[in-house]
This record gives C-alpha cells, sequence and structure tokens, in this order.
C-alpha cells in the first residue's frame, strides 16, 4: 500500500505544479505589451478601431482580467485549452493531430540515440583505445554542435548532393532518415557520455572483479553486471533528454518541414497565439510531471535495493 | 526566414493584401517563348504554409497567395493598374461614382457543382462586408438580380476594382460555407476548400503540403490571362519549408521545380546552376522607407529630417548590401506602380553631409563631446522601430551601415527589431521616432493609409508620422474620389511631390521579389503584390 499512497501523493504534487505552471502562463502573458487583437487579425493588415472591439468581444478579452483567469481555470480543469488566434481551431485538436508525428520522429531518435549509446558504452567503458577517444570526440560534437547546423549539414550531403533522402517528396522512411538522425544525434552524445561514466565507475566495483573470477566472460560482465548500474543515470536524465528532445523537434520540423509539435511551438510563439502557446506550455508541464512519476516508479525496477529499502 | 508573404510590411486593410494578376509577364531570365505551351505533368513548388486555408478567416499572405489558383475573383488587375473582366464579364460605374454595376458571367460553376452565379457573388461579398467590415471600403449596401450584382458606396472610393480584385476576395462556395464550421474550413482540405479556379483541392497535410489538381471544367480564366479555357499542368505539388537554405538546396537538386522566398545571398548561387533560372519582379507598393514621427522632437523639425536624408549615401549602400536584389528610391511609391509612381522624384537627393552637418548646426543641434549633437541637453537620439516580419538579413545589414554613417554626422540612430505585438503596443505609446517597413500593392491609395491626418495607428492605419497636411490629404482625397486614370496619376503624383518635399518619408529600397525555377516551368506570372500568381498559365516543357 506504500507505493500507491506515495504515488498518489506524487499525483496530487503533479496537479499542482500543473495548475502553477498554468497561473504563470497566464500572469506572463497578461504583463506582455502586445494586444492579442492584432494577433488574431494578423500582422499583415492593420485592423480598425469597430472590428478591434468586435474581436475583443468574441475572444471574451473584454472582460476584466479576474473574470479571464476564472474562465481559463475552469476551462482548463475541463482539458479545454480554448481556440486558437490564427487557425480558429481548438488548441487540443491542434496538439492532438500534430503529436503523432512528433512522437514518431522522438520514439525513432530516442531508441537510436539509446541503442547508439548502448554499443558505445557497451564498447568502450574501461578500455582505453583509438575508438573510445574517436567516440568521446563524436559525443562532444553532438553535444555542442547546434541542431540547426546538423540538420543542415546532413541535407546538404544526402539530400542535396548525394540525392539519398528526399526532404521535398513524401517516401515513407527514407524521408524520416535524416530528420531522425538529426534528433538522434543531438540526444545521443550526453546519453552515452553519462552512461559511459557510469560504466566506468561499475567496472571498478569488487563485485565485478568476483565475477571476474567466477570466469565470465568479459562482454557477459559488460551486459549482465555493468550495463544495470549505467541505467539508473539514464533513467535520472530521461527527463532532460525529454527537454532536449522538444527543442530539437522544433529545430528538426522547421528544417525538413515535418508537421509536429515543434512546428506548431515555433509557429504559435512568432505569431503570439497565445491559447496555442499556453496549451503547449500546459502539454509539455504534463508531460514532465507524469515522467518524473514513471522515472521514480522505473528506479524500483531497475535497482533492487530501492524496493527493500521501502 | 522571412516569409514572403509578411516581409513586404503592414498593409492598410483596404488596398493591400495580395492580388493576381493573371496576365503574362515576360520576366528577365525567364527565357524565350518556346514552342506551344504543352499540357500536362506535376509541378513542385517549395514555399510557405498558409496555416488557415478560409481567406476571410484567416488574413495571412500565405493563406491567399496558395490559393490564388482555386479561386476565381470578379475582376483581375494587370500589372499595368488596368482591370479585365473575369467573374464579372462587364461593368459600369455611376457618373457620382457611387454605383458599381456588375454583369455576372454565364455558367461558371464552383468545384461542388453549385453555379457561382450572382447570388453566389453577393453571399461572398457580404460575408467580406460582415466579418472584414469590407477591409475599410465604404459599402452601404450589395444586392444582387438576375445576372447582375450592384454595390452601393456611401462615398467614392476608386479603389474598389482594385480590393475587389485581390486574392482575398476569390469566391467561395456558398454551400461549403453553410456546410463545415470555421474550424473545418481553416483546415481545410478536398471538398471543403472549394472555388471555381482552374486548380482544384487534392489533399492537404498541415505541416507538409498542399496538392492541387486541375480542374478540367474550368473554361472561365481572366480576360488578360495568356491563354483560354483550362490550365495546362495536371498536378501541382505545394511543399512547405520554411528554411530558407532547405528550399534553395530543393530545386538547385531537382527536388522541386520552384522556390519562392529566395534570399539575396543564394542569387549567384541559382544564376550558376545550368538547369536554374531566377525570376524576378520589381515589387509594387511603398519602397522600404523610414516613416519619420512629426509629432514630436527631434523630427518635427523639417531641417533634422532634411539632414536625415542628405546626411548619409543611402543609393550607395544599397549596391553593397543588397546584392543587385533592390534600387535605390526616391518616391513614396516604387516605380511598379503603373497607376502614378513619379518618376521625376528620381534622384532628387543626393548625399552631402556637409549640408546635412549645417543643417543640425541651424536647427541648434551642436556636436557634443562624444561626437554625438546635443540640444538643450539633450541627444540627437533617433530611435527606430521595425517588426521582425518586416525586416530581412539584408534590411538589417543595411541599417547597422546607415547607423555608422549617421553616426558621423552627429546622429544617434538605434533600431529595435521587436515581435510585432511589441512593436503595437510602441505604435500605441508613441514611442519611436522612425519606423521602417515596406508596402505591398499595385494601388497608389496605400498612400491614403500611410499619410493621411486621420489614418493613426490607433484608426487602423499606418501613418506613423503623425503627418499633417491640408495639402496631401487633398491630393490624396482627390485620388480617392475618382475613378479617372489620369486624373488619379495625376493626383499621386502631386503627393509624392508634397511627401518628397516636405520629407515625410526617406524611401530607401525598391525591393525585389525573387524566385528561382527550373527552366523546363514556363509562363510564371507575378500578382500585384508582387507574390507569385496564379498557375492557370504555367506550362512545362518536356
Amino acid at each position: 500500500m506504500h507505493i500507491a499512497r506515495e504515488l498518489f501523493i506524487r499525483i496530487l504534487a503533479g496537479a499542482a505544479v500543473l495548475w502553477a505552471a498554468a497561473s504563470l502562463a497566464f500572469a506572463i502573458l497578461q504583463l506582455f505589451p502586445s494586444d492579442p487583437v492584432q494577433v488574431i487579425y494578423g500582422a499583415d493588415s492593420s485592423v480598425t478601431p469597430e472590428l478591434r472591439n468586435a474581436i475583443r468581444a468574441d475572444f471574451g478579452l473584454d472582460q476584466p482580467v479576474w473574470v479571464q483567469y476564472q474562465r481559463f481555470v475552469t476551462r482548463i480543469a475541463q482539458g479545454d485549452l480554448g481556440i486558437s488566434y490564427q487557425q480558429r481551431r481548438t488548441v487540443t485538436s491542434i496538439i492532438g493531430s500534430e503529436l503523432g508525428s512528433t512522437l514518431t520522429l522522438a520514439s525513432l531518435a530516442v531508441l537510436a540515440a539509446v541503442i547508439m549509446a548502448f554499443l558505445a558504452s557497451l564498447l568502450t567503458a574501461g578500455r582505453k583505445t583509438w575508438l573510445r577517444r574517436t567516440l568521446s570526440s563524436f559525443e562532444l560534437l553532438s553535444v555542442s554542435t547546434p541542431v540547426l547546423w546538423v540538420g543542415i549539414l546532413l541535407l546538404t550531403f544526402f539530400s542535396f548532393q548525394w540525392q539519398l533522402f528526399p526532404v521535398v517528396a513524401d517516401s515513407g522512411w527514407r524521408s524520416l532518415v535524416l530528420p531522425v538522425a538529426t534528433l538522434a544525434i543531438a540526444v545521443f552524445g550526453s546519453l552515452s557520455q553519462v552512461m559511459r561514466e557510469e560504466m566506468d565507475r561499475a567496472l571498478e566495483q569488487p563485485f565485478i572483479l568476483t565475477a571476474r573470477t567466477r570466469g565470465l566472460s568479459e562482454w557477459a560482465i559488460r551486459w549482465r553486471h555493468a550495463l544495470g548500474h549505467a541505467l539508473i543515470p539514464a533513467i535520472t536524465i530521461s527527463t532532460e533528454t525529454f527537454g532536449g528532445l522538444l527543442a530539437g523537434s522544433i529545430v528538426t520540423e522547421q528544417v525538413f518541414g515535418r508537421p509536429g509539435l515543434g512546428r506548431i511551438t515555433l509557429e504559435a510563439i512568432t505569431n503570439h497565439d497565445i491559447p496555442v502557446v499556453m496549451g503547449i506550455v500546459l502539454f509539455v508541464a504534463f508531460v514532465f510531471v507524469t515522467l518524473n512519476i514513471l522515472a521514480d516508479l522505473l528506479y524500483r525496477l531497475v535497482d533492487p535495493r530501492l524496493r527493500v529499502s521501502n | 526566414m522571412v516569409e514572403f508573404g509578411s516581409v513586404t510590411g503592414l498593409a492598410r486593410n483596404t488596398g493591400i493584401a495580395a492580388c493576381l494578376s493573371a496576365a503574362l509577364t515576360f520576366l528577365p531570365g525567364a527565357g524565350f517563348a518556346q514552342d506551344k505551351p504543352q499540357s500536362g505533368g506535376t509541378l513542385r513548388v517549395v514555399t510557405y504554409e498558409p496555416l488557415c486555408l478560409d481567406q476571410i478567416e484567416g488574413t495571412s499572405r500565405n493563406t491567399q497567395t496558395a490559393l490564388q489558383s482555386i479561386y476565381d475573383r470578379l475582376v483581375s488587375e494587370s500589372l499595368d493598374g488596368k482591370f479585365h473582366p473575369w467573374i464579372a464579364s462587364n461593368w459600369t460605374i455611376s457618373d457620382d461614382q457611387l454605383t458599381y454595376t456588375f454583369t455576372i458571367r454565364d455558367g461558371v460553376k464552383f468545384h461542388d457543382g453549385t453555379p457561382l452565379n450572382a447570388e453566389a457573388v453577393r453571399f461572398n461579398l457580404q460575408r467580406w462586408l460582415e466579418v472584414k467590415k469590407a477591409g475599410g471600403a465604404p459599402i452601404e449596401a450589395i444586392s444582387a438580380s438576375g445576372d447582375t450584382v450592384t454595390v452601393k458606396l456611401r462615398k467614392a472610393y476608386s479603389p474598389l476594382l482594385h480590393d475587389l480584385s485581390e486574392p482575398a476576395q476569390g469566391f467561395i462556395s456558398p454551400a461549403s460555407i453553410q456546410k463545415y464550421s470555421k474550424e473545418e474550413r481553416c483546415a481545410g482540405g478536398p471538398g471543403i476548400t472549394v472555388g471555381s479556379g482552374p486548380f482544384k483541392v487534392l489533399s492537404r497535410t498541415p505541416g507538409r503540403d498542399l496538392v492541387f489538381e486541375r480542374n478540367d471544367d474550368y473554361n472561365w480564366g481572366p480576360k488578360d490571362a495568356a491563354h483560354e479555357g483550362k490550365a495546362y499542368l495536371d498536378k501541382i505539388e505545394q511543399r512547405f519549408l520554411k528554411e530558407d537554405s532547405v528550399r534553395v538546396g530543393a530545386v538547385e537538386s531537382n527536388q522541386a521545380d520552384i522556390a519562392t522566398g529566395v534570399p539575396a545571398i543564394s542569387v549567384e548561387d541559382i544564376k550558376a546552376k545550368p538547369h536554374l533560372k531566377l525570376l524576378q519582379t520589381q515589387q509594387p507598393g511603398i519602397p522600404w522607407s523610414f516613416w519619420l514621427n512629426q509629432s514630436k522632437a527631434p523630427l518635427d523639425d523639417i531641417k533634422v529630417r532634411e539632414a536625415l536624408r542628405v546626411g548619409a549615401d543611402y543609393a550607395g549602400l544599397i549596391d553593397a548590401v543588397f546584392l543587385g536584389t533592390a534600387t535605390p528610391a526616391y518616391a513614396a511609391l516604387t516605380p511598379a506602380v503603373a497607376t502614378g509612381y513619379d518618376a521625376s522624384l528620381d534622384k532628387s537627393w543626393s548625399f552631402d553631409a556637409k549640408k546635412a552637418q549645417a543643417l543640425l548646426d541651424e536647427a541648434g543641434w551642436k556636436v557634443g563631446s562624444d561626437g554625438i549633437r546635443v540640444k538643450d541637453g539633450k541627444r540627437l537620439t533617433l530611435r527606430g522601430i521595425s517588426a521582425t516580419p518586416w525586416t530581412n538579413q539584408q534590411r538589417d545589414l543595411y541599417a547597422q551601415g546607415l547607423k555608422a554613417a549617421l553616426a558621423a554626422i552627429g546622429i544617434d540612430y538605434v533600431r529595435d527589431v521587436i515581435d510585432f505585438g511589441t512593436a503595437d503596443a510602441r505604435f500605441k505609446a508613441n514611442d519611436y521616432d522612425i519606423v521602417d517597413t515596406s508596402q505591398a500593392a499595385s494601388e497608389p491609395n496605400l498612400l491614403y493609409g500611410a499619410f493621411y491626418s486621420t489614418e493613426t495607428w490607433d484608426k487602423g492605419n499606418t501613418n506613423w508620422g503623425f503627418v499633417k497636411d491640408k495639402d496631401l490629404d487633398s491630393a490624396l482625397a482627390d485620388g480617392l474620389a475618382t475613378t479617372d486614370r489620369e486624373k488619379r496619376i495625376a493626383a499621386y503624383k502631386a503627393a509624392q511631390k508634397i511627401i518628397a518635399q516636405k520629407v515625410y518619408l526617406i524611401p530607401i529600397a525598391n525591393p525585389t521579389v525573387l524566385l528561382a525555377a527550373n527552366k523546363k516551368v514556363q509562363g510564371v506570372t507575378f500578382g500585384t503584390s508582387g507574390q507569385i500568381g496564379s498557375y492557370y498559365d504555367v506550362w512545362l516543357t518536356k
């Protein structure tokens, strides 16, 4: 019952975080100097005063701030994120329709990054070889290179020069390769660095020596004993990785012209489409909270010591 | 990263939204007219995405540009500023300029099979009046009877035909408006986005592409188009890529046939590719300019304004920065505005640092300790504003060069590039000295919105300078009161002369719109806002 109670508390705390995020976002946008009417109407033309008033009334912007806040919180609690100023669609339907594309991109990128990081740490932890030096330079490069540049570089060579992967035509998996590679490279660096460091440390522990004396092969040691240790920090940085994925998908979707959450985030921010920005802020906060709860549960699965202490 | 649709700047809502002309324009570098136009083929375009496919709900220029081939309009305006029959087979304007009567062409059908008759035209215009207040056009009533539609005005308004020729006034099937919600129409798609144009929507994937297929029934093209009957192309695939370098890379690697919004830095690259050609047109409208705020010091003093105009080598800087993609501007309208551009103003002032310094001395601004001039303890700082969608790499670079040049004569020029919402707030607070942007439309009445004394920002217009000039007002009112072309040209030439004399505006550069196209693409046209035109006349060599 311990776990159930703890989970309940965590969920309650998560809801509080979401409420705080929503209120903060609302407050910041109130302090914002811009007039939503101009945004609703578009930056391409100016608005006559009568039209301005009509639009204000239409979106409930003529109400006092506290009424707007009350309506806002009530709406959010019911899962209604409002209507986009620019697309005139509900924010929930926008997020719903764009989510799939980003999920495909992000999960493939994470899969690729995790496989690469696994292989890199299995191959190079505890060893001082040329391979390790090469891989760590690559990790450093991947951490420090802007995603935009990686994307354009990949496009220049693999799409424009050698025409292996199209950017214009939609040809199934082939149009996914470059965006996934771009995003995977961005995530791979830090993941691999953290995992190898932890494996390095694990390989120096006495239980590894014991295993060696039992005559286990080097691969078995790494695979069965050291890898488990490397997983804990990998879970810890998973929320951080999620942040990286989100930022990375904004750029990746922009460069490769893919639909998705990143694209609409950028579009909404540049156009001041406030309901969409708010909706995404809340959605992202929700995912962060959920990920944190999940990560805590996963620790118990991966690390038996935590189960016992409860 | 600048959107073609918005770099053109703010529009007066009556006059500016993009406008299609289906006239065939022979463009420099467009190649010689080849044999006979051939039917067939798919055109692949890489361009900007329209967010909302309903052009009355969504006002974005990207929407209007993308849908020019889907919707037909009452009349067509060619680049020479003349109007041609389209859905209206002819029209009359009453002597008092208050009643416009249009005869609607027979046999026009929307893609859903419903007729585009006088009633459908009235329905669309009424919606424009209700939802958009007709963009400020003083319309009193719209009625339909038999095959005629009558538009009654409260007062004379000469840009009406221009407004009706704009892509935003394309006719949507009334049946689809009644059947689908705002949300569904904005999302759009086949069967929802229903016009009567030479192409119909085949599919739409938001964030990715919008595909058109030919409308085989089409037989009602605008009179000024290069051909009659249906369009040549089987299909048009518009793929949305926001990143400039990626769009250019896509045409260079033959993955696309046309790229819009080509940045100046890619021009040499494209010219060097044997399979590509560069298509360009000069953008009609108000050049990229400085609007000077005359409601307060220091720009309320004409001497300071004149010093600002001659104190830097504006023309010389253009060649250095714009890499041949802009020409020096002197008039308040660009040379592409056929109705009214005043060529006599060309080179009517030039760089003269000594004169600028003398003018500033006369005005009481003396050089201070750090080289910047001072008067009554105040530094000569000019605070400029531009909104992010109005600027681009070249304009930013130019402004930096200008800052250095103006510092040499003791003017401290500061330019803030801010988001549109913040700019809107600063306009309302009168917190600026200079606004820099350009405006796009072939309609000279743009000047009314930008300079008529009452048309300030809070009234929904762009007289950022707070210009109050009786002579200018009367010239602009004259241009608005008559549809007589010669009289209008005279009125707007007079207006440009006053604007230049009194230094109400410093025109800087006449922008050029650039497209990269594969050499097999023929018949590309440009619209009257400088945007790529309808694909009706476009064909591909085999």
